[in-house]
């Protein structure tokens, strides 16, 4: 790797991270630096300083909230949440679970954080539509102080923070009763070329009383599919999904539009399937 | 089947390779470990544009910058470094180049005149005290360049009116190659019965070798002697070719050494500009000056696989005989003549073509052309694996055509084992094997018959299976010298072994050839082991260092244990015999009584006589009362040169299950049965077995290289660029048979490449199997199979 020049510092407090980061917008953070650093390696970034948040213990470990909200520290690895007792009962067994399972490998996990991966915001996110059905919302912290992100302004642009700020942390809402993610894969990135997550929350008469669809992959921002939502609100089990507008879908060079419009009701239709198991389970 | 092996043979054991604790562990040494005291650092500027007249180029601020020796461009070596040379071309056939003082097939320039004719292409050089600082100035050369039409596809190339790439070859056209019997071709196919063809696009494909390249050059100006340290699997042979052909200087002022290499697939059997250069600056500098490739760099200069554009028919009966098999193939060479892409373009596919079937009549044409891409070489399998791809699709779509088993038309057609050695009307003689025997023990594997009840199975679970077969005969052991000189080689393609016997009674064995990750210090100590009846431990290998190493061409095509390893077999019973004569003279006895077994030369009947290895090492090392005319020491070289190729052979039948809503494909079972001859060790030959389908799976499944039509490379890292990972290796049922190649004292056959040639043809049938479609191009992507299925059955 044969990167620019620039300074590099860790420094000891968020408010040396946030002041530093702040005072040049060619400062940029690193977190577990899987996307920074090959970011680097091309030149595709010429930072003037890589801020390291290592030093920020206050970003890592996990809190539960009663009513079993869960608060996650930005720098908590994928390895880590996968390997926490808590999020496992609460998650293992949907959608942020099935994330964690296929999302990169061992070794990628055992350096990505939940907050870098939010923050890089990678085309093909896994983590990015789980967090849109699952409603988590972000504690962000910047050079004008805190405030919150809610779910769905976390994708409303490549990123939706502003220079200079940085995730302190992330909100988990209690998991609906079933949940999942299925994806098809990109072979080269190993990102989702389409991924859907969906929640869903069963009436008393068995049909669907509450549900979230999201994708990513599909278009240039992970989103969630409303349209689709209300047409599948009070359905009965097994779920079908319609072949969604084809406007929202991208063509590249991976894959076209019209496959991962399909592809998405495919998805859908499996993913409820394997929700609608585990709230009949649950 | 089982290999007939005495018992406690070292050769044929499973030995786990001893080098790859040092490779795990990170402790082995690679060219870009090397950095000798007082080193600074050389980056390349490369060309941004497919094909660009260069109106100038400024250094100036380049040049001013921190850290900065020296900033060189075309202009600065015109007169001091010559143009890189081709030395395999298209055999027997006219063929252009760009030009060559020397007047021997030109190659390219080290740094570009005038012209970029591909993305990738060498523009300047920097050389700074440290990478950081050369790669800052590289950035801040300023080049003007005058964008000219580009073509990257090789028929658009010979189009009238297409943009030229070099003035010395017209139409962009190195060489119409043939081989076959092209008038009985075309009667043939006119008057059969059935004919099936096929339009096919072997794609081009990026060699993804764990290290990149490096290179790093020192010149000694006491004795004017210059050392160049490389990823070279050919250090005696780049040596000559530098010396002589591009630095123009004597032979005797270079030494190559190149240390562990870390996978090559075929990349570094090549001249590359970064080599001479490091050489020149070091002598201009008088410091020591490396350079160290990217992935990045990797994907855009090194050279690249595959990439035939063909048209084939395959003509029979009703009744399941071929009669019949034609190949046009449009080869896409890329802006430059690599070092032997042109022979490996023309003769290595095109001769191949028949496989292993019985064919009456067999023509193929290639037109070997130049485009805005990277320049083409060798990988893995190269010309032999588009050849099987071709004639395996056939073989289906022909069986389909008639009705008939896909299996049941190969043993058909195959070439009975009785009938060998067998010329294949091509140019290649197969010189031994049974190729049914080699099919059916894979059918008896994939329990072939049960094949309906498997794929019934699977519709229950929403799974459309599929099964194809591919079976292969693949020329290895390049190769006899004379013979390769007919097929465009220049230069020889012999190989040699040494082996030291010390005083201690430990052994050197130092081989000619290069290994690139093939286990070479395990393996051929195991031959040179197996014929002294000595310990492994006794034993070390040394390679790769010109000035230390007997002479030798390299590894490439499947060359080194198959040529090199009777070589040193050779030295190692030449060895024996001399010491059994010493001993017998020493021990005061005729050699005919003396036996050897176990390291001691013994005199049945007469326990007082004996000598044992070590001691007739030390008595050959003081001397003292020598048999009249024996030298002292134990010290011999043979360099064997074969009298003809050898040729593995195979069938390999891969399982593939798809889902229908998806498209997705997932490799199931792959069986693989295959024949190297007789196995020095097993375990090295099933990783190579492993890795070469897993290679073979990439091509099929997912690698490709594109280029928009400017010649702008669209796949240039690993991030646009998919290769396969761990798991996507399937559940692998190996076998194999062990007929031996008489074309040399050991029997063996290559085996590091001859797995990947009937792969891709092998899924590529079991895709097209399973959802019932006549062809799906190359890489077969779930949407690819979506849409086929989509679209009806027959697209």
């Amino acid at each position: 790797m044969i990167p620019t020049t620039f300074e590099y510092t860790a420094p000891d407090t968020l408010a040396d991270a946030v002041r530093i980061l702040a005072a040049d917008p060619a400062n940029v953070a690193l977190a577990g630096g899987n996307g920074l650093i090959t970011l680097l390696q091309r030149r595709e970034l010429l930072p003037a300083t890589v801020v390291d948040l290592r030093k920020l213990d206050v970003l890592r470990g996990m809190r539960l909230a009663s009513g079993g909200r869960l608060w996650i520290g930005a720098m908590t690895t994928l390895t880590e949440l996968t390997d926490d007792p808590r999020v496992r009962a609460a998650h293992g067994n949907g959608a942020l679970g099935d994330v964690l399972a296929v999302t990169g490998d061992p070794q990628a996990r055992n350096r990505a954080t939940i907050g870098g991966t939010i923050a890089s915001a990678a085309p093909g996110s896994d983590l990015a539509a789980a967090l849109l059905v699952m409603d988590a919302t972000l504690d962000v912290i910047g050079p004008d102080g805190s405030r919150v992100i809610k779910s769905d302004d976390i994708y409303s642009g490549t990123t939706s923070l502003d220079h200079g700020e940085l995730i302190t942390g992330v909100h988990v809402e209690p998991a609906e009763p079933g949940s999942a993610y299925v994806r098809l894969t990109e072979r080269a990135t190993m990102h989702a070329l389409c991924g859907v997550a969906v929640t869903v929350a069963l009436g008393m008469d068995g049909a669907v009383n509450r549900c979230r669809i999201a994708t990513t992959g599909t278009s240039t921002r992970p989103a969630r599919l409303t349209e689709l939502e209300r047409a599948v609100l009070a359905t009965h089990p097994p779920i079908s999904v319609p072949v969604p507008d084809a406007s929202r879908f991208v063509d590249d060079a991976l894959a076209s539009g019209e496959y991962r419009r399909q592809m998405t009701s495919i998805l859908a239709k499996r993913a409820f399937a394997r929700a609608v198991d585990r709230a009949r389970n649950a | 089947m089982t290999q007939e092996t005495a018992t406690q043979r070292v050769f044929g054991a499973a030995i786990p390779p001893r080098e790859n604790a040092g490779f795990v562990r990170g402790e082995a040494v690679f060219t870009a470990d090397y950095t000798p005291p007082g080193t600074i650092h050389m980056e390349l500027l490369r060309s941004e544009h497919g094909h660009a007249k260069i109106v100038s180029i400024d250094t100036t601020t380049a040049a001013a910058m921190p850290g900065v020796r020296a900033v060189i461009t075309g202009a600065d070596i015109a007169e001091k470094l010559l143009p890189l040379p081709c030395i395999w071309i298209p055999g027997g056939v006219e063929s252009h180049f760009p030009p060559h003082p020397y007047g021997v097939p030109g190659a390219g320039f080290v740094l570009a005149q005038e012209r970029v004719r591909f993305i990738g292409e060498s523009v300047a050089a920097v050389v700074a005290d440290t990478p950081y600082q050369a790669l800052d100035a590289v950035n801040a050369i300023v080049v003007e360049y005058e964008p000219l039409p580009a073509v990257v596809d090789p028929r658009a190339a010979l189009a009238e009116g297409a943009p030229q790439l070099h003035e010395a070859v017209k139409g962009n056209l190195n060489a119409y190659w043939t081989c076959g019997d092209k008038d009985g071709t075309d009667k043939a196919i006119e008057a059969a019965e059935v004919v099936v063809e096929l339009d096919i696009v072997n794609q081009r494909t990026i060699n993804n070798p764990m290290e990149p390249r490096a290179a790093v050059g020192e010149y000694d100006p006491a004795t004017d002697c210059y050392t160049l340290h490389a990823t070279s699997q050919s250090p005696h042979n780049h040596r000559f070719l530098l010396a002589a052909l591009v630095l123009g200087i004597p032979f005797n002022k270079l030494r190559l050494v190149a240390t562990n290499i870390g996978g090559s697939f075929g990349t570094k059997g090549y001249l590359y500009p970064d080599m001479p250069l490091v050489l020149y600056l070091a002598k201009e500098l008088g410091v020591p000056v490396k350079w160290v490739d990217t992935r990045h760099g990797l994907m855009r200069s090194t050279v690249q696989g595959r990439d035939h554009t063909q048209k084939v028919v395959v003509a029979g009966t009703r009744d399941g005989k071929i009669t019949a098999l034609r190949c046009t193939s449009w080869s896409n060479l890329g802006a430059y003549p690599s070092t032997i892409g042109p022979g490996v373009a023309t003769a290595l596919m095109g001769r191949s073509i028949s496989g292993p079937y019985e064919i009456p009549h067999a023509f193929a044409e290639v037109y070997a052309v130049f485009t805005n891409v990277v320049p083409l070489g060798a990988q893995r399998g190269s010309g032999r694996a588009e050849a099987t791809y071709l004639m395996e699709r056939l073989a289906d779509r022909y069986a389909d055509a008639i009705g008939m088993d896909r299996a049941e038309v190969r043993l058909r057609n195959m070439v009975p084992p009785e009938k060998l050695p067998y010329d294949n009307g091509l140019g290649w003689t197969y010189d031994s094997g049974d190729y049914p025997t080699a099919l059916r023990l894979a059918l008896q594997h994939a329990g072939y018959d049960d094949v309906d009840r498997l794929k019934a199975e699977a519709r229950e679970r929403g799974k459309l299976l599929g099964v194809g077969i591919s079976s292969y005969v693949a020329i290895c052991g390049v190769g006899p010298s004379t013979r390769m000189s007919k097929e465009g080689m220049l230069g020889g393609t012999w190989e040699s072994g040494n082996v030291r016997v010390h005083p201690s009674g430990e052994i050197a064995v130092t081989i000619g050839s290069q290994s690139t990750g093939q286990s070479h210090e395990t393996v051929f100590a195991q031959i040179v082991a197996d014929v002294l009846q000595v310990s492994m431990d006794v034993i070390r290998v040394y390679r790769s260092d010109t000035e230390k190493a007997p002479y030798g061409q390299g590894t490439y095509g499947s060359r080194s244990y198959s040529v090199g390893g009777p070589a040193l077999y050779l030295a190692a019973q030449e060895i024996l015999l001399k010491m059994r004569t010493a001993a017998a003279a020493f021990m005061g006895v005729d050699q005919s009584v003396v036996e050897y077994r176990d390291g001691v030369f013994s005199v049945p009947g007469d326990p007082d006589k004996t000598k044992t290895f070590a001691d007739t090492a030390m008595a050959l090392w003081y001397g003292w009362n020598l048999p009249p005319g024996m030298q002292p020491t134990l010290d011999e070289t043979v360099f064997f040169d074969p009298p003809d190729f050898n040729y593995p052979f195979g069938s390999h039948i891969a399982f593939v299950e798809i889902d229908a809503t998806t498209g997705e494909v997932d490799v199931t079972k792959y069986v693989a049965v295959d024949d190297s001859g007789p196995i020095g060790n097993p375990l090295v030959v099933q990783g190579q077995v492993e890795g070469s389908i897993v290679h073979g799976l990439g091509q099929v499944l997912m690698e490709a290289a594109r280029f928009d039509d400017e010649g702008h490379l669209l796949t240039d890292d690993l991030r646009s660029y998919a290769i396969p990972r761990a798991t996507d290796a399937p559940f692998f049922d190996l076998d194999r048979t062990y007929v031996p190649s008489p074309h040399n004292p050991m029997g063996v056959k290559g085996a590091g490449e001859t797995a990947t040639v009937p792969a891709a043809a092998a899924v590529s049938n079991a895709i097209c199997d399973a959802i019932g479609v006549r062809d799906i191009p190359m890489p077969i992507t779930p949407e690819k199979i979506w849409r086929a299925l989509r679209d009806g059955a027959d697209t």
